[in-house]
């Protein structure tokens, strides 16, 4: 049955009532309630028949959207919750008071607040919104957000749990996308007009709230910036899903995983793996453990490297924010950087 | 309300009605059991508490939203005028920005309405085969018991009844010796793939580290017989022992010789981990 995601509404007057207020309550909650019933009697595999709805291809295509969707929808939300705690309550100059003032040691400060708030790339996206629009440079932002998915101990102690923490693979990772981060926020800092990076609609919104007064209750405020990141966010990851799983559904994997021992390609076909199969950095070290006995170690290193910054998902979900020129600079260089990383090791160990 | 405000609010309603149905959905395959058909149970507790979160967060800024009458976030559109250059670029950037959207509003509804109505599935015979069954080299991979497939080769005693498809998998294309796993006898249950032979299939399980995006195909060879072959997709029960594959140009140097093949029913978590 088709859903509707709003109700019919007249035009609400700009002014708040109490009366609106609770009829936009019921509206919501009805809603919640309508979603509900439709799930509990929608049609379900009764466990012996095996319905299969859909032909094989679209159920498969189905199958792995909705596991990206579910698998990162909690980041997501986590992210657009740490953004609200950073953009609404922490009190305004609070974090820039602990910051180094200095472009190069701040940006290295700031590749390592991921140690504070664990959330995996798609989570940092909306993060790192909520940074730039308390007024966060482009260039700072930018490097928090290479940073972050690397550089928080969830995704350390899952490399580590993987791969051990003698090896090469868990330092090299760690280190590498410390320099990586700081390597990019370094060129974005270098650019004459950063915020000409920035998709306009949002460097319009951080000018507006950078002159804004802070005079406000933070609650309804709160939940309008949780409307606002799920508005931009949700239907690019529903994209980047939609574009994983077509990719999953149409490429076989055989292809990329025949090239294994070879130490030139094995690099470029463990990161194409990566950049198709838009894992969450938390979990990949769990997968890429899975292939280290047919490809080499600089090639395992370099999938961990890019995974977590460049992959379908990531690029959809990046689109909210940056412009496509951004977005190829940022792929060029990653990709350049995790390629050397993965083709020296290679060579190296 | 200006177009643009309406477009807003739309935009909105829509990115938190998915977020709201999604979280409902995910909430509800936890509670009947299903989740763990698209992402392994070692996340259930984070998924279901963020999810928990989400609905009501959804729930107050629908309200925010819909009492606010204008744009979801309170700044005055008259304030920041498009600059001139961005003006002039004109209709086609318009057009496109709208088909994005369009285009992005649709995969939200699509993906929403199939987690909403369809019943959950699971991955088909059909991406094992595109996947290559036993193209990684899943052992110790996933943790578990995944390692006891060494200890297998060595000792005659150990006990083989916890074992998966993963492990024996692991067990028959690790070996060195095939004669110390000749005559072993196994029960095993997975979804049939059969690629082309009409003689044999592949008795498969995926196993998944994340989430069934990652999903990796292992199984092991099960000389049914031209018979007695299941339908591919179809979950058997085989019980058999390990015998040297007569085709010894086969990359799987053991097979299963099936005593017995049983249909059963879907388990209610089809995958390894």
């Amino acid at each position: 049955m088709p859903v509707t995601f709003a109700p019919p509404r007249t035009p609400a007057p700009r002014t708040t009532s109490g009366a609106a207020r609770v009829r936009a309550l019921a509206v919501a909650l009805g809603l919640v309630v309508l979603l509900l019933a439709v799930r509990a009697f929608a049609p379900t595999d009764d466990g012996v028949s095996s319905v299969r709805v859909l032909p094989g291809l679209l159920q498969d295509f189905t199958t792995l959207a909705i596991s990206v969707v579910v698998e990162s929808l909690p980041f997501v939300v986590l992210g657009i919750v740490l953004s609200i705690i950073v953009e609404v309550w922490v009190p305004a100059g609070a974090l820039e008071l602990v910051l180094p003032r200095r472009p190069l040691p701040r940006r290295a400060v700031i590749s390592l607040i991921g140690m504070l708030f664990p959330v995996c790339e798609c989570g940092n996206v909306p993060l790192a919104r909520g940074l730039m629009l308390r007024g966060f440079s482009p260039a700072e932002a930018t490097t928090f957000l290479v940073a972050a998915p690397i550089l928080n101990p969830l995704v350390i102690v899952s490399t580590a749990q993987a791969f051990g923490w003698t090896g090469a693979i868990l330092p090299v990772r760690i280190l590498g996308g410390f320099v990586l981060a700081n390597l990019v926020g370094w060129i974005v800092a270098g650019h004459r007009a950063p915020s000409d990076l920035l998709v306009p609609a949002f460097d319009d919104r951080c000018r507006v709230e950078a002159s804004a007064t802070r005079a406000r209750s933070r609650w309804p405020e709160s939940a309008a910036h949780f409307g606002a990141e799920a508005a931009t966010i949700m239907p690019a990851l529903f994209v980047g899903a939609a574009v994983a799983a077509a990719i999953q559904v149409a490429v076989p994997r055989s292809a990329l995983v025949a090239i294994g021992s070879n130490p030139v390609l094995s690099v470029v076909a463990m990161m194409l793996l990566a950049m198709t199969i838009s894992l969450c950095s938390n979990v990949d070290a769990f997968f890429a453990l899975s292939f280290s006995s047919t490809f080499l170690s600089g090639s395992i290193t370099a999938f961990l490297l890019i995974g977590p910054i460049i992959d379908v998902k990531m690029i959809a979900l990046l689109r909210t924010t940056f412009r496509t020129r951004f977005l190829v600079l940022l792929a060029v260089v990653c990709v350049v950087f995790a390629a050397a990383v993965g083709w020296g090791m290679n060579v190296l160990v | 309300m200006s177009s643009s405000d309406r477009r807003e609010r739309w935009a909105a309603l829509l990115g938190l009605g998915a977020t709201a149905a999604v979280s409902i959905c995910t909430l509800w395959l936890a509670v009947t059991g299903g989740l763990g058909l698209y992402i392994n149970p070692r996340y259930l507790v984070f998924t279901v508490a963020l999810a928990a979160i989400a609905v009501p967060a959804s729930v107050a800024a629908v309200v925010v939203v819909l009492t606010r009458g204008g744009a979801v976030h309170d700044h005055d559109h008259d304030a920041t005028p498009e600059p001139q250059g961005r003006e002039a670029r004109g209709r086609s950037a318009r057009v496109a920005r709208d088909l994005g959207a369009g285009i992005a509003a649709v995969a939200v509804v699509a993906v929403t309405l199939a987690m909403l109505v369809l019943p959950p599935a699971t991955l088909s015979a059909r991406t094992a085969e595109q996947r290559a069954v036993n193209a990684g080299s899943l052992t110790s991979a996933t943790g578990g018991s995944g390692d006891a497939a060494a200890t297998l080769l060595g000792a005659g005693t150990t006990d083989t009844r916890g074992f998966g498809v993963k492990d024996w998998a692991a067990a028959i294309r690790q070996t060195t010796d095939t004669s110390a796993l000749t005559g072993r006898t196994l029960t095993l249950t997975g979804f049939v793939v059969r690629s082309g032979s009409t003689d044999s299939f592949t008795l498969t399980r995926f196993v998944i580290s994340c989430c069934a995006v990652d999903a990796q195909p292992v199984g092991v060879v099960v000389l049914a017989g031209s018979g007695a072959l299941p339908d591919s997709d179809a979950w058997v029960r085989v019980t058999g022992s390990l015998v040297s594959n007569p085709d010894a140009s086969s990359g799987d140097r053991l097979v299963v010789r099936p005593a017995s093949i049983t249909p059963v029913a879907q388990p209610k978590d089809p995958y390894e981990y």
